[in-house]
């Protein structure tokens, strides 16, 4: 009996390597899907802190909207009509427009900008002051329902670490009524 | 048994050591993975937390505007309500947490806090009116001063978990309530006896005529006749009694006063019956005004200036302390004098942008796009070449609690008040009252304005104008001319129709507007609020001082003139009254005009026709631009004033002699 059991362990057999193996790849197998879903999930983490920013921003945009002395475009003559550009007096009376710029009119994506136009005009000789709302930006619908409330749509692009345009289009659609009337 | 080799028992050993090994390197990933899902699955769900609290806040807060906004329609419910003749504390201000409100989320929260400002020019005490103050009769012979309240401003600290919002608002009422009430509904201010709906009518103070009659009675007068009867309709300036005059001794003198009606309106009450004497101090009669007369008992009051705070402005400010939300307000009056100096450069430029971007297709743009489309609209002119150094000046003068559009020798100044005008144009021009209007009502409102003359056509008595004719043959001047006012010129100056849009210039807009370019212009807003609510000259009052001694019939007087002891050259004969009269100096004869205010007068809803004096809704599109006071003030309440007076009667205080006068309109 004591034969049976007696083993040289320098070495291992077939079965016990095979087993050893089945083992380490299905943990490697394990390892590295969960890696990959960490990929996955700093990917989607990315996407949310894009969408989590542009929401921020076009929070930022609607309050400011709200507050606003006058909508000039889109002008509300016609309710269904859509244009690409916002422009207000906000309420300091300065003019704000809010559009999506791009360095080249190619260019697959640009940035959604808000330009205060009062604020150069009274610095003429320093370069206009753009403030990004959000990066991979793709589309900006705007119509204008009534004549105090706004409706905007934004459409961006998730961007990859050296700027270029790739995966999911992101669309964040809101709102803004005049309450200073 | 004793021969086992060793090396079984190591390897068994290494083999338990590495699935340990193994084990414990998939957990620690497991672990990262799972700790790493559950830390931004929850820091997500922490972002939308905190955005949606900063939502609600802002919600709560504005709430809180709203709420406060409909209560002030119907009173300061944080007032004591008056009661005449007892000394009260009101309050300068008040803090209050708005219950029930939120009785589903008690992370929600609103705190409103009140502050009300007194008018600049309110006075605790005074001999005269002046634009913040007001006389009123509390009771029979007494008045008293009491202070007007400009506006209330209102902050609301909205909460929600541990985000919060705050906003402000500039409750605004005209004409102004009582400062020491808790009404929000403008005073009377058609009257110095304030509190009437009849008016009544005072015969004038008696003066000495002691050169040629000795002393007069000052106790009492005698009714000669009565024009009037209750319940019959009046003009202002019409006649409606003539009273004699007693000397100290009791005997009659030949002096007459006629009795004129202050306002039109219909005769209620005659106290008085020809033949009998009236006692000085006592009315004589009392009317009450016509409705459809220019002063309203209307109140326009709003919330304006409605502005969100940015938190870094309050963040560390304690708001239950006055002097810290008056760090709030210096930020808030900073910004609407930022509005104002920014409004009229850019809506110079507002039309020529919103056509450039009506055209534009383009669903993006470059840099230079942008700019280039900008500035094909042209450069709007503030005014001055360094517009930053204007902001300053004007941002430090109103720091210092200085109205920073009176100084007309400063170029700031008078672009802001420049700014001013066109806040005020813009809003009048679209003016509809609040109130429940059909659409239909709303649109055609601004159209179907008028606007009438506080005085409507009427005429000095004959009998003075008898008068004047022989002294401007006299004197060598026209004074029936003099007397012609700017509307018997120009008939259409009594009621003009109104015009919804100042640029087009047409109606009241453009007879005013003229007017105020003919006066060189108002540099400041005051003074273009007057020419614009007011007509120069609207109205004359001729006044004629007869006191150069006793007349005389014809035989007296040719007795006289025969015996030396008169000289004809020194009279003039009044055919009218049959009588030699000495001829009056040309000092004795004044002729002085007055400004005439301008009623708004709409009944686009003849249900509720709306009327308003011009001045005071222009002093209400005032309001929505400007800011006040941004000190501070040094008490908690402030009480009634409790200086009292015998009333005079209307209009000025004469000088010695019979006297005629009359009012030309």
């Amino acid at each position: 009996m004591n034969k049976l059991f007696k083993r040289n362990r320098k070495a291992y057999t077939v079965v016990e390597l095979l087993v050893y193996i089945g083992i380490f790849s299905l943990l490697l197998a394990g390892v590295t899907a969960m890696f990959r879903y960490l990929g996955h999930f700093k990917a989607s983490t990315q996407r949310l802190d894009v969408l989590h920013s542009l929401r921020l921003s076009s929070f930022k945009l609607s309050e400011e909207l709200a507050l606003s002395q006058e909508f000039l475009s889109p002008t509300g003559d016609e309710p269904d009509e859509t244009v690409h550009q916002i422009v207000y007096f906000n309420n300091s009376f300065e003019l704000i427009v809010v559009y999506i710029q791009k360095d080249k009119p190619q260019d697959e994506t640009g940035r959604l900008v808000k330009l205060n136009w009062t604020e150069h005009l009274k610095k003429p000789d320093s370069k206009p002051q753009l403030e990004v709302l959000a990066n991979g930006a793709i589309e900006l619908n705007v119509t204008r329902p009534t004549r105090d409330y706004l409706e905007y749509e934004v459409k961006i692009k998730e961007l990859r670490p050296d700027g270029q345009p790739e995966g999911k289009v992101f669309t964040l659609a809101n709102g803004a009524r005049l309450r200073s009337k | 048994m004793k021969n086992r080799p060793k090396s079984s028992v190591r390897s068994h050993s290494r083999k338990r050591g590495f699935s340990i090994a193994v084990g414990l390197a998939a957990g620690i990933v497991v672990l990262l993975a799972v700790t790493n899902l559950a830390f931004y699955s929850s820091h997500e769900i922490g972002i939308v937390k905190t955005m949606l609290n900063i939502k609600k806040a802002d919600f709560a807060a504005f709430s809180g505007i709203n709420v406060v906004n409909a209560r002030l329609h119907e009173n300061r419910w944080y007032q004591p309500k008056r009661i005449p003749n007892q000394l009260q504390k009101f309050k300068s201000s008040h803090v209050e947490k708005l219950e029930d409100y939120f009785k589903d989320d008690k992370t929600l929260g609103t705190t409103v806090f009140i502050d009300e400002i007194p008018h600049p020019k309110a006075q605790k005490g005074g001999a005269e009116n002046t634009d913040g103050s007001i006389w009123v009769e509390v009771a029979p012979q007494k008045r008293q001063y009491r202070a007007l309240l400009d506006h209330i401003r209102v902050l609301s600290l909205g909460t929600s978990g541990d985000e919060k919002s705050l906003y402000f608002g500039k409750f605004i009422m005209v004409p102004e309530p009582y400062l020491a009430d808790d009404q929000s509904v403008g005073h009377h201010i058609e009257s110095p006896l304030e509190g009437e709906d009849l008016i009544p009518i005072y015969p004038e103070p008696v003066w000495d005529n002691k050169e040629e009659e000795g002393f007069t009675n000052k106790e009492r007068k005698g009714v000669v006749s009565v024009a009037i009867a209750p319940g019959q309709k009046v003009k202002m300036g019409q006649i409606i009694m003539v009273l004699k005059f007693y000397m100290a001794d009791g005997a009659e003198t030949t002096r007459r006063e006629q009795v004129i009606s202050p306002y039109s309106g219909t005769v209620k009450k005659v106290l008085v019956v020809p033949g009998q004497d009236t006692l000085m101090g006592q009315p004589v009669a009392f009317i009450e005004k016509d409705p459809g007369d220019l002063y309203s008992k209307k109140t326009l009051r709003k919330m304006v200036q409605i502005t969100k705070i940015p938190l870094s402005i309050f963040e560390n400010l304690d708001l239950n302390k006055r002097e810290d939300r008056f760090k709030v307000y210096t930020h808030v009056s900073r910004m609407m004098l930022e509005s104002v100096l920014n409004r009229v450069p850019m809506q110079s430029i507002r039309d020529e942008v919103t056509d450039k971007f009506k055209n534009l297709d383009e669903k993006s743009l470059t840099l230079n796009q942008a700019t280039d489309l900008l500035n094909s609209v042209g450069k709007p002119q503030w005014g001055v070449d360094d517009i930053e150094k204007m902001f300053a000046s004007l941002k430090a003068k109103s720091d210092q609690n200085l109205e920073p559009d009176i100084d007309v020798n400063s170029d700031y100044d008078r672009i802001y008040a420049q700014a001013g005008k066109s806040v005020i144009s813009k809003l009048w021009s679209g003016f509809t009252p609040d109130g429940r209007l059909a659409s239909s009502t709303l649109k055609k409102f601004p159209e179907m304005a008028k606007y009438k003359l506080g005085v409507q056509p009427s005429n000095i008595d004959e009998e003075m104008l008898d008068l004047l004719r022989l002294i401007s043959q006299q004197h060598g001047i026209d004074y029936l001319k003099q007397l012609e006012t700017e509307p018997q010129r120009h008939n259409e100056l009594y009621n003009i129709a109104s015009t919804t849009n100042p640029a087009t210039k047409k109606g009241y807009w453009e007879e005013m507007g003229n007017k105020d370019k003919l006066n060189n212009g108002s540099d400041n807003v005051k003074d273009y609020i007057k020419n614009m609510s007011e007509l120069k000259s609207g109205a004359k009052k001729a006044v004629v001082k007869l006191d150069q001694g006793t007349p005389w019939e014809s035989a007296p007087f040719e007795q006289m003139v025969a015996d030396g002891t008169a000289n004809r050259d020194d009279y003039f004969w009044w055919e009218r009254k049959q009588g030699w009269y000495k001829k009056i100096p040309k000092e004795n004869v004044v002729i002085k005009d007055y400004d005439i205010p301008y009623g708004y007068d709409n009944e686009s809803n003849p249900d509720d026709p709306f009327k308003m004096e011009v001045n005071q809704m222009m002093q209400y599109f005032r309001k929505h631009y400007t800011f006040g006071t941004t000190l501070p003030p040094a008490y908690d309440y402030w009480a009634e004033n409790t200086i009292t007076d015998t009333p005079q009667a209307p209009g000025p205080p004469d000088s010695t002699g019979a006297k005629y006068s009359g009012i030309s309109s």
